[in-house]
């Protein structure tokens, strides 16, 4: 898997981002691309900016300094919702479903499909329409679940991260960004949402991955961007680098090694 | 009706003319012993609640005695509702830091009054009891109806209308409850069952309790009375909220004013409407004006040392379709303003 | 390339197993007592009983309407009575001063809805909690009441106000039919469009809901601006029904409707309920009253057994909710 980067134009970047809470500085001139086919890992310890900087790109919150970027262009994000209709959706650590409602209900949570005619414009929904659209989208991604008709506190936790994974992946058309997929779940469960967080990118749309679970990341992502103290310490690829020098470079041992080189072919 | 103008004459008689009587001696007892005259007594009037028709017609006829003979009223004054004890009791505690000369009380509840009212005759205020009656002797008087002869006379009322309508006074009533343990209610219906003996064929087939409620349950209860008695001719309603939902039990389920009869406590516009329409057959009127002037009268005269009657019956009286129109019913129902001082001429 | 593993667990219920087994259950001991009663209780099938309970069902069942979709948000509106009781002495008020019907139909109405709407901005916007918000909004509204009642009964003699309350329109009491269309109304909003869904969706996930883009606030502020609408509604026709202005007109109603919806399957804790739910637990209460009425048992032992039932219900959905976590 060879992310072309010399060649393409990242979908979302961010250049020279900085951010401050009062005298805390959680942000210090981070430069930041995710490119298309790609997962990229975002790590580092507990401190480091991460949630800081996915709030950024997600549109939670505005950065004090620099810019971000949408395939070359300068884009701002006002609110959540203005970075989701940008294209980016963001499946956050406590998935935001709706335990009561069902499989079609979460994925068209606060979008859902109005009937067309006179029962449309009185706001009817297309049942009917929307369990079939999310029945395919989950076949699709082969989400295995028994039922979409399921009240979703009915799953598995794996189940559910599988439901808010393809949700995001749903609306996403340009990038996904998940924060930490794989926390509350099992073995077995976290083998299933990473292989699904692969299938996603396969499928044409990249990802940004926060996680703590190192072996889930090199397991996962094709490239790594470590964060400490709030700057850019490195760039690492899992083909080529191990778990030692990213532990190294996350809590700043001497001598660490700040990139990898790509795996050259042949 | 005849029974009425007795109990009237007499009690108003000896209300009036105890009063009148007094009032002179008063006058001249007070200015002789303290300089003090009528107009300087101060006098707390607390009945169960102000939020209804018939506590506001009593406090009419207290103010009306307050005015005319110029006293300070401290204050009129009642609970939110008729159930709550604990308002009433906290009411009288503040009574006795203001230090009125008299105090005119209808208890909410007979027992849980009496330590205030042992509290309130210990600090040499003048307590006058209302309508209702408490458990403690340390009062000066009572004024109250005779509930259990009101019961009598509403049995009798519905029984005569029965008799009107179908020949003779016979056939199957009930009564409906307002709430089950009330003293004044039990006394009611108890008269109610004493005064239908006298009719031995008439039967009492069933009775039924509307918890308290003052607005859908009496109708229901009234209702199903009617769907489980199909030959039912007559009903006793033991006080306006069950009368009411009575009323209106019968208008819904097309009850035939020709077959069945309503007899009830207590009035309003709609059911005196209701009476001269002949959709009601009788309601027994009782007296809140006269228990509200007749107290501040007492009140007046036990301040001023004089020992007062300790119990007046203000009596009850049965409105009917046929004597709704006359003076004494006008005057009881519209006290404020049609009521004279003196004798009724009905 | 090789799936995901199939996840093994074995596979949760399908969607609707817990509220069909609840509403069936219901609607089982509504038939259950509608035959015994037919059997014990004479009269009990008669058209007149069945038009008395229609009449007596329709009040409450609209107010549990309302409550039906506060308390599917995980709210609860504890001011539905004391509005009744408002709204019935505002209108007594206004057809006593001679005030056509329409329009004071529509006064009173637009102002049950905004104090609604006012509920669901104390609630949303001072982030202030359903019960705390409703409960003083009940003190508040029936002091008024009492005040512009003065404590007495208020009389309109408006007789085709009056009649609608007694009259049958195609053999059916039109307090019932008023009931109905509302029910079907509520019906079709909570569970056909997408701003019923959301309703459900605030009561599951709050936090998600908001994420997901829905208006969480607009949604509050008409939750309970609905339940204030009906409440007024509720209270014209009771006061149609008593043929005047009650000052203490539906005291304690919030608590019959709030049980009845329960009863009906609304979960307290939010996203649970349907309207055809809380008509069954409507029904049920009424059916038990008339037929232990019928059968001159205490009316009090009506109330115990709807308390009873009441605990039962709660308990089988908590249990619902012990049983899923574990899972």
């Amino acid at each position: 898997m060879e992310p072309a980067q010399t060649a393409a134009v990242a979908v979302l970047a961010a250049r020279d981002i900085s951010k401050r809470f009062g005298n805390v500085v959680a942000l210090q001139n981070i430069d930041f691309e995710v490119y298309p086919g790609e997962i990229v890992a975002l790590i580092g310890d507990n401190g480091a900016g991460k949630s800081t900087l996915i709030k950024i790109l997600s549109g939670t919150l505005s950065p004090d300094t620099g810019t971000l970027l949408m395939r070359g262009k300068p884009v701002s994000f006002a609110s959540p919702r203005a970075a989701r209709e940008a294209g980016i959706e963001t499946v956050y650590q406590d998935l935001a479903l709706a335990p009561d409602l069902d499989v079609p209900g979460n994925l068209f949570l606060g979008r859902e499909l109005r009937r067309t005619g006179l029962l449309g414009m009185l706001d009817v929904m297309d049942a009917r329409g929307m369990r079939a659209r999310a029945q395919a989208h989950l076949e699709s991604l082969g989400v295995k679940i028994k039922s979409v008709d399921q009240r979703v506190d009915t799953l598995s936790g794996g189940q559910r991260q599988s439901v808010a994974v393809s949700r995001s992946v749903f609306w996403g058309r340009d990038v996904v960004i998940m924060d930490e997929p794989t926390a509350a779940l099992s073995v077995a469960q976290s083998a299933l949402v990473l292989g699904l967080i692969k299938r996603v990118r396969d499928s044409g749309t990249p990802v940004v991955l926060i996680s703590h679970n190192l072996p889930h990341v090199f397991e996962a992502a094709d490239r790594m961007i470590v964060l400490r103290h709030g700057s850019r310490v490195g760039t690492l690829y899992p083909a080529s680098a191990t778990m030692e020098q990213a532990v190294s470079l996350m809590t700043g041992a001497l001598g660490a090694v700040t990139e990898s080189r790509e795996v050259e072919d042949g | 009706m005849t029974d009425r103008n007795d109990t009237f004459n007499r009690a108003g008689f000896i209300g009036l003319g105890t009063a009148l009587g007094a009032l002179a001696a008063t006058g001249g007892a007070l200015a002789a012993g303290s300089g003090r005259s009528i107009a300087d007594l101060k006098f707390l009037f607390i009945v169960k609640t102000v939020n209804s028709d018939y506590w506001q017609t009593c406090i009419a006829g207290g103010k009306a005695a307050q005015e005319q003979l110029g006293l300070k009223a401290l204050q009129f004054t009642g609970a939110n509702s008729e159930a709550n004890i604990q308002g009433q009791i906290a009411l009288v505690e503040d009574a006795l830091a203001k230090k009125p000369d008299f105090l005119v009380l209808a208890p909410t509840s007979a027992n849980a009054l009496d330590a205030t009212i042992d509290k309130v005759d210990k600090a040499g205020i003048k307590v006058i009891l209302i309508d209702s009656s408490a458990n403690t002797e340390n009062f000066d008087a009572f004024l109250a109806t005779d509930n259990h002869a009101g019961g009598m006379l509403a049995a009798k009322t519905l029984a005569e209308a029965i008799k009107k309508k179908t020949g003779q006074a016979a056939g199957q009533v009930a009564y409906v409850t307002f709430l089950s343990g009330v003293g004044s209610l039990t006394l009611r219906d108890q008269g109610f069952l004493d005064g239908i003996k006298a009719y031995p064929e008439i039967s009492v087939v069933g009775h039924q309790d509307a918890g308290g409620d003052q607005s859908q349950k009496p109708i229901g209860v009234v209702a199903d009375l009617l769907t489980r008695f199909p030959k039912l001719a007559g009903v006793f309603a033991d006080n306006l909220y069950t009368l009411e939902g009575a009323a209106t039990a019968f208008r819904e389920n097309h009850a035939d004013p020709k077959k069945v009869s309503l007899v009830g406590f207590d009035p309003s516009t709609k059911l005196v409407a209701d009476l001269k329409a002949g959709a009601v057959d009788g309601i027994i009127l009782q007296d809140p004006y006269q228990m509200g002037f007749g107290g501040v009268m007492y009140g007046i005269v036990a301040a001023a040392g004089i020992n007062v009657p300790k119990f007046l019956n203000t009596g009850v009286t049965a409105a009917t379709p046929e004597n709704a129109n006359s003076t004494l019913t006008q005057a009881l129902l519209n006290p404020m303003t049609q009521r004279h001082f003196g004798f009724g001429t009905a | 390339m090789t799936g995901a593993p199939a996840d093994t667990r074995a596979p949760g219920r399908p969607r609707l197993s817990w509220d069909v087994a609840l509403r069936l259950g219901l609607l089982g001991i509504v038939i259950v007592l509608a035959i015994v009663f037919t059997i014990a209780a004479p009269g009990f099938l008669s058209s007149q009983n069945l038009e008395n309970n229609e009449r007596q069902m329709a009040v409450i069942g609209i107010l549990a309407i309302g409550e039906t979709f506060v308390i599917i948000t995980a709210g609860i509106d504890l001011s539905v009575g004391s509005m009744l009781g408002f709204c019935g002495i505002l209108m007594a008020l206004a057809l006593s001063h001679g005030i056509a019907i329409p329009v004071a139909l529509v006064a009173v109405l637009a102002i049950a809805a905004l104090l609604g709407f006012f509920n669901g901005v104390l609630i949303d916007t001072a982030a202030l909690p359903p019960f705390i918000v409703t409960l003083g909004m009940l003190g508040i509204l029936r002091g008024f009441t009492q005040i512009f009642g003065n404590g007495q009964q208020i009389g309109f003699g408006n007789s085709a106000f009056t009649d609608f309350a007694a009259d049958n329109f195609l053999g059916v009491p039109k307090l019932f039919w008023v009931l109905v269309v509302i029910a079907l109304g509520a019906a079709f909003v909570l569970h056909l469009t997408r701003r019923g869904r959301h309703v459900f969706a605030i009561g599951s996930n709050l936090e998600g809901a908001r994420r997901a883009g829905i208006n969480v606030r607009a949604m509050t502020f008409l939750v309970y601006a609905i339940s204030g609408l009906l409440a007024g509604i509720a209270g014209l026709l009771l006061t149609a029904r008593q043929a005047q202005g009650d000052p203490n007109a539906g005291t304690g109603y919030e608590l019959d409707a709030i049980a009845a919806a329960v009863l009906g399957g609304a979960s307290l804790f939010g996203a649970r309920g349907s309207i055809l739910g809380t008509f069954l637990g409507v029904l049920l209460v009424q059916i038990l009253t008339n037929g232990l009425n019928l059968l001159n048992f205490d009316p009090q032992v009506a109330r115990i057994v709807e308390g009873a039932l009441l605990i039962a219900f709660v308990y089988i959905d908590h249990w619902r909710k012990r049983r899923l976590a574990t899972a």
